[in-house]
């Protein structure tokens, strides 16, 4: 009886490792939070680079655009972690590697002349590609939160 | 049901490492940037020629030529991990701490990150991930012919380019 209660609980804790840990998924991105009124914070929604004039999210919760030559700042930094979860429930090994978020922040005028900012989570290995089009077609330069940050850009 | 969730650990535990798949030989992949005419990352071939560097996509025939004298800057980085999902397959798979050796070595990808004019004099950027066999020919190549100096992302990005 206790074994089965085991073997069951453990079950239960791999298949909902993948969505405890779940960050944002490849081709999506999450609004973490920023001054967009109306797009509630930790909005998953889409990153559309295809125009070169201006930067869109587009999400079922609402929309934004930045228009590259607004954009005033450009910081990337990471949240990084053990895998102590999977640790515990898969292999000791996790442990070995580390999980990260990707953040990026954009800091540009709105229409009004006004301050405005957004935090964005982007998928793994996509910061590299994404920091390159906002600063070729924004003309600023990306600044690292930390050395760390700027190492692991790739992944 | 035990052995149905024994094929999905072990399905689960293997589609990574092919789902990572790192680009061989004297290959390239366009992992993105502002160039129109590919639509997502692809692979293809890299040729370093005598004016330009030549990507041409093995899907969709797209290629791109970047002249060497457009070139603005050049950025080399890595990705480096440890061989955890391989080490992790074989204890499961062979029954063996003997794979766990696989946690001493790292798997690294290389990057170069490129901004240049194209023929309509737009800027534009790129990033694209190397094989392992032609990171030490294309920087040298791309800095010499360039006359740009290549910005490393980290020390040891750096230390191992050169050690190539």
């Amino acid at each position: 009886m206790f074994r089965r209660s085991v073997a069951r609980l453990l079950v239960l804790a791999f298949l909902w490792l993948p969505l405890a840990e779940a960050s944002v998924k490849s081709g999506e991105v999450m609004y973490v939070g920023g001054t967009i009124a109306g797009l509630p914070e930790a909005t998953m929604g889409r990153l559309d680079t295809t125009s070169e004039k201006v930067l869109v999210f587009t999400s079922p919760k609402g929309r934004f655009e930045i228009p590259y030559e607004e954009v005033t700042s450009l910081e990337y930094g990471q949240k990084a972690g053990r895998r102590v979860g999977v640790a515990i429930v898969i292999s000791i090994w996790a442990l070995f590697s580390k999980k990260r978020k990707h953040i990026l922040t954009i800091g540009y005028t709105d229409a009004n002349e006004k301050p405005q900012g957004v935090v964005l989570e982007i998928p793994k290995g996509t910061a590299k590609s994404f920091i390159t089009i906002i600063e070729v077609r924004s003309g600023k330069k990306v600044e690292y939160e930390s050395e760390e940050a700027k190492k692991h850009v790739h992944g | 049901m035990k052995r149905t969730l024994s094929a999905l650990l072990v399905a689960s535990f293997l589609w990574t490492p092919l789902a990572a798949a790192a680009v061989r030989g004297k290959a390239a992949r366009y992992t993105g940037g502002t160039l129109a005419v590919f639509k997502e990352a692809v692979d293809g071939t890299w040729e370093l020629g005598e004016k330009a560097v030549l990507f041409t996509a093995k899907k969709g025939g797209g290629k791109v030529e970047i002249s060497y004298d457009k070139i603005e800057s050049l950025e080399f980085g890595q990705k480096v991990g440890r061989r955890l999902w391989g080490a992790a397959v074989g204890n499961v798979l062979i029954l063996t701490p003997i794979t766990l050796l696989l946690l001493f070595s790292k798997k690294r990808k290389h990057f170069l990150t490129l901004t240049y004019l194209d023929e309509e004099g737009q800027k534009q950027g790129a990033v694209f991930e190397l094989a392992k066999g032609i990171v030490k020919e294309s920087l040298n190549t791309l800095e010499s012919k360039s006359g740009k100096k290549m910005e490393y992302e980290s020390d040891e990005a750096k230390k191992h380019a050169e050690k190539q």
